[in-house]
């Protein structure tokens, strides 16, 4: 049958791979400047919805879920992002006729509003940290209950997600100003200023649980450990995480089974906790395939992504819980389009070549983007992701490093050298990395190594040369 | 796209250069560099670049091994002109267009900067015409 893709980019041309292998025909539901890309090439068909701005686009439920029928598609995959999490959306394609690849709109309601969230979580015994989530909202409560919770807080949008709409506080004096702060940017976020308080953890590790349900059971696929994030975005993220017992796994993985279990919810989701003190916090569900899925996959042998599709349709899986068992260590890179600085990269991709001359089964690359596409900057500017999957990380952490220092990448500026600062950080080795790590070591950024004086010589060398042009071949899977 | 060996602190590193609209870009070792005030928008193509007063200019500061042509002599587009010799490798360069050598003012042996002019090309009338697109 026709599955049609409600997103762009990697994830994209992930989910057309799964279609193909499963004998469906893709269509790329996709926006004006999104042409240049390879899901628009490698896609069965595609379909126009709308100019570049994602509110013209990939996040209008009516113009996507027009295009999808008109398309002549009886499913659609949201992927991860736009409209993924939105129950209206999941409600639209129904009535549309559509099928919809992912959980029921009732899971998406209750895990999308973070206090409900919380209120399951509690009434599960499932720990959360210590919150208001209540809905008095005048000053002198909140200010009141801040102290009940004691500092730092987090100011949170009780309709967000994305770390929007979110302020940590310190001290009651700057409470406030900063809740103004988080309320303004809530109401334009969500269009609504419904706030909750939270303890705040500034320093912390990230443990997710990978959960997939079907009519007969609820799998639990491990864990990942996403602790170097900047600014709540991750960058890097592996499975299983090197911080963990086997008990502390079987307490998180118990957990996220009661989440799942009661909630009797269907297809893709992951539990997000944080772990500090040998205690877990639960954060959040997020009700649909993640950006780091990958890891998972590699570490279990499993497809998430052909999963997702078979549930959808009623087919049965065939897995067995007591035979997945995780085998080496996976971690995967995003690559993100982005200046030393790390201010995101827009521009026209000349070329981008991952490890260079280097063959290897334990790559694997999903990107969205080849030479001569365009990094616009409507959307978020990751354009790739490089995962590495050996039987011990210290092996991933050299391959990866390789990897990534034999890649070239001309048009734009990417984070790759970052990551290989990161990969090789004492730090992130030894898996001591919290979620500050990022601010602690490089919130500054990188300086760039070769000076202007090599640069110029290289370009004159570059343009005079007599030599071809080089002729490349891929030695990575995909 | 072109790949070459920098020498960086007595260590070979391979770098990827290449041209993406306007701009040059060196890429290495995971790093991309955009070459900002290289001083010409150079397109694609090498003919376009060096029309104008057909000056051959050696491409950076090195030793001229070897003239192969002399003043007066006709050559046709791509003929090999000199080779110059610097960051221990040799550099042959060639004759973007059909023309005339002429103001060929060095020999073998001289020490040569990147804005000294070794020789002009003077295009064929015909050609001349052809360049400017």
């Amino acid at each position: 049958m026709k599955i049609a893709i409600a997103n762009r980019g990697e994830v994209a041309v992930r989910i057309a791979r799964a279609c193909f292998e499963l004998g469906h025909k893709s269509v790329l539901l996709h926006s004006e400047p999104d042409v240049q890309t390879i899901a628009y090439r490698v896609c069965d068909h595609t379909a126009l919805i709308g100019p570049g701005p994602s509110s013209e686009s990939y996040l209008n439920i009516e113009r996507v879920v027009k295009a999808a029928v008109e398309s002549g598609a009886k499913a659609v995959h949201p992927g991860f992002g736009f409209l993924s999490e939105n129950s209206n959306f999941a409600r639209a394609c129904k009535k549309a006729g559509l099928i919809f690849i992912g959980p029921e709109p009732e899971s998406m309601d209750l895990f999308g509003d973070k206090i409900s969230a919380k209120d399951f979580c509690e009434s599960l015994k499932v720990p959360t940290l210590k919150s208001y989530r209540k809905k008095d909202q005048s000053l002198k409560t909140l200010i009141s209950e801040a102290k009940k919770i004691g500092y730092p807080i987090l100011i949170k949008a009780a309709a967000g997600g994305g770390g929007r709409g979110m302020r940590a506080v310190n001290t009651e004096k700057d409470f406030e100003s900063a809740l103004e702060s988080a309320k303004n940017e809530a109401l334009k976020a969500f269009g609504s200023d419904q706030m909750f308080l939270e303890r705040y953890l500034p320093a912390s590790k990230h443990i997710e649980v990978q959960i997939f349900g079907t009519k007969d059971e609820v799998f639990v696929l491990g864990e990942r450990e996403c602790s170097v994030q900047r600014r709540h975005q991750k960058i890097i993220e592996e499975a299983l995480s090197p911080s963990l017992s086997d008990e502390q796994r079987e307490q998180v993985y118990s957990y996220a089974r009661k989440l799942a279990d009661s909630s009797n919810y269907l297809g893709a989701g992951t539990v997000e906790f944080l772990f500090a003190d040998d205690e877990f916090y639960f954060l959040e569900v997020n009700t649909r395939l993640q950006v780091e899925h990958p890891v998972t996959e590699e570490v279990f042998d499993v497809d998430l992504v052909q999963a997702q599709i078979k549930t959808a349709l009623g087919e049965k899986i065939d897995w067995v819980q007591d035979e997945l068992t995780p085998l080496d260590h996976s971690i995967e890179c995003r690559i993100y389009a982005e200046s030393p600085k790390g201010f995101p990269y827009i521009g026209t991709l000349g070329s981008l070549i991952f490890g260079f001359e280097i063959e290897s089964e334990n790559i694997r690359i999903e990107s969205g983007f080849e030479s001569g596409d365009t990094i616009s900057s409507f959307y978020d500017s990751m354009i790739a992701k490089v995962i590495c999957t050996a039987s011990t990380r210290d092996e991933v952490i050299k391959e990866l490093t390789e990897f990534l220092e034999s890649s070239f990448v001309t048009g734009i500026q990417t984070n790759i050298p970052l990551l290989i600062e990161i990969l090789n950080h004492p730090e992130f080795i030894d898996a001591s990395m919290q979620t500050d790590f990022f601010a602690k070591h490089f919130k500054d950024g990188l300086e760039a190594p070769l000076s202007d004086e090599i640069l110029t010589q290289a370009a004159k060398m570059s343009l005079h040369q007599s030599g071809d042009d080089v002729l490349f071949s891929r030695g990575w899977r995909s | 796209m072109k790949l070459i060996e920098l020498m960086i602190d007595g260590e070979v590193q391979l770098a990827l250069t290449e041209q993406v609209g306007a701009d040059l870009w060196v890429s290495s070792k995971g790093w991309s560099y955009k070459i900002k005030n290289f001083g010409v928008n150079r397109p694609k193509s090498k003919k376009k670049s060096l029309v104008g007063n057909g000056a051959i200019t050696a491409p950076m500061p090195g030793q001229i091994l070897k003239i192969l042509v002399n003043n007066g002599e006709e050559v046709t587009e791509g003929q090999a002109l000199f080779i110059v010799e610097a960051m221990k490798m040799e550099h042959t360069l060639k004759a973007p267009y059909e023309g005339k050598v002429s103001n060929l003012n060095f020999k073998a042996g001289d020490s040569v900067n990147s804005t000294d002019v070794i020789l002009k090309i003077e295009a064929k009338k015909e050609n001349a015409k052809k360049n400017k697109k």
